[in-house]
């Protein structure tokens, strides 16, 4: 089943999404002749979920890398988006932003208490951010665990660098942490319109009471991959003494999500299932679907969240997030775009021409123009698309015409814009050589055949 | 004359009496004949599709009474209500909630009680109808209505009954028109009610899971 709800934006790093409404609830009401009532208990549903990718932080690390500034734009915006604007006395705005829940999950590599742990360092890191409590980041670095380690001279030059602090490199200390931290998160943590934002800890979902964070962020460990990898695959993986091809395949599985609930949606700590990041997996265990360690373990088949439902072990999350537009992998399309190619020399339409489109070096789509020379497709994500059209060599422009879609503008350089939303067709004009002819395949027409 | 009714989705025992002329529903429930149909049921208002109720010959009462003097003949009609309860978030009673109940077309208005309750006395052809809230800082949704059908709860020994109470107590028993969805989400609805209740988590509804799903929701 395809995602349910919108995607709003999805780069390297990350994705955005508006889930799909919920429908409304519908009472079958018994009447009463004796005491019997009928019960309706309210539940917490996100509206929306932000996820970003392993990509975004250091390998095998918690420490958030700067680039993650393109994902956390996107985050602003989807906060702002679901953010319900009230004038209680008719005149002055109150806000009510929708509260956050960060989730970090590990892939199904090594153990559950270790994994654990490394996903709750990451949502911590990630809460700690948007919070701007540098205490947090404060407590990873100074508590390395595993590979985590933050001390280093690459991510302290990482940060200075991007705070333009480069000259600093001698030691840090404490008081010198905390300054770097603050201005680290106020760089990386902006809006699109450049602007630090940041939340306040009442906007999680558990309000900011418990001080381990409880309901505000936590840590599932490797219980909810995305993909589980069938067990031919698996003992593949195992046989290989380099892991560099089990890490790369289980990137999907890498990832942190933010939900944002109804603006309102509080939950009393003590009665949210889910443990804090910092302790260990019994309370998720408790969770678990009755069939989980049949869903934990790597089957005949390859199998992922978005064709099976099958791959998360906590019930409680797949609940939450099992079709959520952020747990499907790779969306399936961000625009459905269609372009018409004519020739400028004599305004007819290229029509069933051949062309591919790439993204990066991989071959996203292989067709031919339509009879009307136009190219319809779904485009899943934004980045760098070459376009090579067969047919046309030896033109100015042929055959690669670099399409560049600028983050969330969609903006392709000079020749149409994609937006979500917005109009998804747009004529494409091949600026050829007017004194070079065009070869194309000639279609045969009927009726014309037919009198010839 | 006496007849086998047989019930249709959104029957209940108080509306099949009186569209048979019997003010109060239990000459019909109590009626020998339907001594199976108590038994399997238990609530004369939860009954299901296909059910089938005995209703008995309308005996005409006598009561004698010197004339030229008033008498005054209660009618001993069982009132028949329509309650609703709301839990937050955090399984506590909702309490103090202002909403308005439209049951066929006509509007009432209510807060609920300590028990996060409202009850409102209902006429036996009350069908569809709607519960609105009238404040925004609540756990409900205030712009959606939430949707009544009154009489259409079925029975907890059957899976549309189970199902039914499961979506209210919000656990999303999924769409049961959805093949493959279908179990999945209704075992997923399943297993985390028992896990919330300290039940055998295994996503059987059983006895023991439809005892406290009838305890929990209320009938």
């Amino acid at each position: 089943m395809a995602a349910e709800g919108t995607i709003s934006g999805v780069t390297d790093g990350g994705l955005a999404a508006t889930h799909a409404p919920r429908p409304p609830i519908r009472l079958l009401a018994a009447p009463a002749t004796g005491p019997e009532r009928n019960t309706i208990q309210a539940r917490v549903f996100p509206l929306a979920c932000w996820r970003v990718e392993d990509l975004r932080f250091e390998f095998d690390s918690s420490f958030v890398l700067p680039d993650i500034q393109v994902e956390l734009r996107l985050l602003a915006s989807l906060i702002e988006e679901h953010t319900r604007v009230d004038f209680p006395d008719g005149v002055n705005p109150v806000r009510f932003p929708p509260p956050l829940a960060v989730f970090g999950h590990a892939d199904p590599v090594s153990n559950d208490d270790y994994n654990k742990v490394l996903s709750g360092r990451r949502a911590q890191a990630i809460y700690g951010m948007l919070t701007r409590k540098t205490e947090l980041w404060e407590d990873l670095f100074s508590h390395p665990f595993g590979g985590d380690n933050w001390n280093t001279p690459q991510i302290l030059g990482t940060m200075r660098a991007k705070v333009g602090r480069s000259e600093d490199t001698g030691p840090t200390t404490a008081a010198t942490r905390a300054q770097l931290f603050a201005e680290y998160m106020d760089r990386i943590c902006q809006d699109f319109f450049d602007r630090p934002f940041q939340v306040d800890p009442k906007d999680f979902l558990g309000g900011g009471q418990d001080s381990g964070g409880k309901a505000d962020f936590q840590g599932c460990g490797e219980f909810n991959p995305v993909l589980m990898f069938s067990k031919e695959e698996n003992d593949r993986f195992n046989k290989d003494n380099d892991k560099t091809a089990r890490n790369e395949a289980n990137i999907p599985n890498r990832r942190v999500l933010v939900f944002l609930f109804r603006p309102g949606s509080k939950v009393d700590p003590a009665s949210w299932p889910c443990p804090r990041a910092k302790e260990g997996v019994a309370a998720c265990k408790k969770r678990f679907w009755s069939d989980a360690s049949k869903r934990r373990e790597f089957q005949e088949l390859r199998r992922e969240n978005k064709e099976t439902h099958d791959t998360f072990g906590c019930r409680f999350y797949d609940r939450l997030a099992g079709r959520s537009p952020c747990e499907q992998g790779e969306p399936q399309a961000l625009f459905h775009f269609s372009l018409l190619l004519r020739s400028n020399s004599g305004g007819g339409v290229l029509s069933n021409l051949k062309y591919k489109i790439f993204v990066t070096d991989k071959n996203l789509i292989e067709d031919k123009t339509d009879d009307e020379g136009r190219v319809k497709h779904p485009i899943s994500r934004a980045g760098d698309f070459r376009m090579e059209i067969e047919g046309l060599d030896g033109f100015t422009m042929i055959p690669s015409t670099p399409i560049e879609v600028v983050d969330r503008l969609h903006r392709v350089e000079g020749f149409f814009i994609l937006e979500p939303g917005g109009p998804n067709d747009a004529d494409f004009f091949l600026p050829v050589d007017p004194d070079e002819t065009v070869e194309k395949p000639e279609k045969p027409k009927p009726e014309e055949g037919a009198n010839g | 004359m006496s007849t086998r009714y047989v019930v249709k989705q959104g029957d209940h025992l108080t509306r099949i009496a009186r569209a048979h002329g019997f003010d109060d529903f239990r000459i019909v429930w109590n009626d020998a004949e339907n001594a199976e149909l108590r038994q399997l049921r238990g609530n004369p208002n939860v009954l299901f599709p296909g059910d089938v109720v005995f209703v008995p010959d309308k005996e005409a009462k006598k009561e004698s009474g010197s004339t030229n003097q008033r008498h005054r003949f209660v009618v001993n009609a069982q009132s028949l209500k329509l309650r609703v309860r709301w839990l937050d978030l955090s399984s506590k009673p909702l309490r103090d909630a202002s909403v308005i109940l439209s049951l066929d077309g006509t509007e009432t208005r209510h807060v609920t009680n300590g028990e996060g309750q409202i009850e409102q006395p209902i006429n036996q052809s009350a069908d569809e109808g709607t519960i609105q809230f009238e404040s925004d800082d609540l756990p409900f949704d205030k712009v959606i209505p939430i949707e009544v059908h009154v009489g259409h709860l079925d029975p907890v020994e059957t899976e549309s009954g189970q199902r039914a109470r499961l979506d209210a107590l919000g656990y999303d028993a999924g769409d049961p028109q959805q093949a493959g969805d279908k179990n999945l989400a209704f075992r997923s609805a399943a297993e985390e009610f028992q896990c919330d209740n300290g039940l055998t988590v295994d996503g059987k509804v059983g006895p023991k899971t439809r005892a406290k799903l009838k305890e929990v929701y209320g009938c």
